[in-house]
């Protein structure tokens, strides 16, 4: 039943990509994008990795704004220090390890970090939900202190916005509990 | 003003400051120390700067069909740069590309050490 | 907004001028990879800034496929360049036909960048078999990738 819903999940997805392809809205390419993602998914089966959240348009918005002023913010200052004075940059690998353990959500959130200039991915743990972050121009241990607080709170906008329930009671846990949870799998 | 006129100014600020992202880009590419440092500023025009930009040409051209294109090339940018980003990164990692003087913290050698 | 594009034009010449300066300093491979990477983006961003002047859609294709297919060769090259996926350096040179002296080359450039690089030792990886996996792909990807870009 679960892969019945990825697959119709998928289904919509491709269809929507075929039809923005297209650049038309109508019957024809609706028709014409769900044959296609029907074949292209008969012929090329996705992994077992599974979506069991809801998407709550509310979260996604909270997401997305916040990505956005976070991009600009980032890219405004990564730019001054580009152009700044001789002053060599200092950077730190942290390990960052997060609440839910999912595969699409570890990947979610490692996508969202690495999109955003002055934090990269440089590998992660996956059975233990830890991601390796080398995160530029970090002056002392405060920033170090204000990146993580970051990533945790990345996170929890990510599982409200796509999360299912069980993962949102998980971050709820984590957030009484205190900083660094070492919270079992999210299933 | 006519509404092209300020559609055209949005336009034109959109595209400039995606063009100074990537000039910020370039100059990051060539004064920044090491290789994971760099990775960082080759972030900017592949995210941002291409946002912006793609921005702009969409309200230039105006039309769906051209709309419904740049709003896929912006999403599959957004899908494929970290992919590339993280394993650049990883093997950079692993060859040791980077000044290790430079790093105020290291916990994934230290988790290396002692797992 | 003929002041906007030759502003942008300048701009964009500029970004492009210095990420080849970083493809042909290196020191590196990857330090090359990275550069092509930023010189990608920055033909996008010129492509797509030439369709905004000239409000003309018929670079927009081009567009599509460099932004689904941009990562795909420098994920190859990453993968190849890896100490730990990488084949023994008795087995790499045999690359296939006239990649092989080039490629070589291009393993000792990995090696000897600015850090001292071969000291560090190579990590135990915790997912060997995805290792094992990349080993067999990796040459074969990246010779595909060669050919894609020539």
């Amino acid at each position: 039943m679960v892969r019945g819903r990825d697959r119709l999940l998928a289904i919509v997805a491709l269809t929507v990509v075929w039809m923005l392809l297209w650049g038309v809205f109508s019957w024809v390419t609706l028709l014409g994008g769900l044959l296609v993602s029907m074949l292209v998914l008969t012929v090329f089966p996705l992994p077992p990795v599974t979506f069991a959240g809801r998407l709550r348009p509310g979260g996604l918005l909270r997401v997305a704004i916040r990505f956005l002023t976070d991009l600009v913010v980032a890219s405004s200052q990564l730019a001054w220090t580009a152009f700044g004075g001789r002053r060599v940059p200092h950077s730190a690998v942290l390990a960052v390890r997060l609440s839910v353990r999912s595969d699409l959500h570890l990947t979610l959130c490692a996508e969202a970090v690495s999109l955003v200039p002055g934090s990269l991915i440089v590998d992660m743990d996956r059975a233990a939900g830890i991601l390796y972050v080398h995160v530029f121009d970090v002056t002392g241990p405060a920033d170090i202190d204000q990146f993580r607080r970051d990533v945790r709170d990345l996170e929890e906008r990510i599982v409200r916005a796509v999360g299912s329930d069980a993962e949102i009671k998980l971050i709820n846990e984590a957030a009484t509990a205190g900083s660094t949870s070492t919270v079992g799998g999210s299933r | 003003m006519t509404v092209t006129a300020v559609l055209d100014v949005v336009a034109g600020v959109c595209l400039l400051g995606g063009a100074l992202l990537s000039l910020a880009a370039g100059v990051g590419l060539l004064r920044f120390p090491d290789l994971l440092s760099r990775m960082h500023a080759a972030t900017k025009p592949q995210v941002l700067g291409l946002l912006l930009i793609l921005a702009g040409t969409a309200i230039r051209l105006g039309t769906a069909v051209d709309i419904t294109t740049l709003v896929l090339v912006g999403a599959f940018q957004l899908v494929t740069a970290p992919v590339a980003a993280h394993m650049v990164g990883r093997t950079a990692y692993r060859a040791g590309l980077f000044r290790r003087d430079l790093l105020l913290t290291d916990e994934l050698a230290a988790d290396r050490r002692n797992p | 907004m003929i002041v906007v594009a030759a502003i942008a034009a300048v701009f964009l010449a500029a970004a492009a001028g210095m990420a080849l300066g970083r493809i042909i300093r290196g020191p590196s491979t990857l330090d090359r990879i990275v550069g092509t990477d930023v010189l990608l983006a920055i033909t996008v961003c010129a492509t797509a800034t030439e369709a905004a002047y000239s409000r003309d859609a018929t670079g927009l294709p081009i567009l599509l496929g460099l932004s689904l297919l941009g990562a795909a060769g420098s994920v190859a090259v990453a993968r190849f360049a890896d100490p730990v996926a990488r084949p023994s350096p008795a087995v790499s040179p045999s690359l296939p036909g006239r990649g092989g002296a080039g490629a070589a080359g291009s393993m000792g450039a990995l090696s000897g960048a600015e850090s001292p690089g071969n000291d560090h030792p190579a990590p135990a990886d915790p997912t060997g078999h995805q290792e094992s996996t990349g080993r067999a792909r990796g040459p074969v990807s990246t010779r595909r990738s060669r050919e894609a870009r020539e």
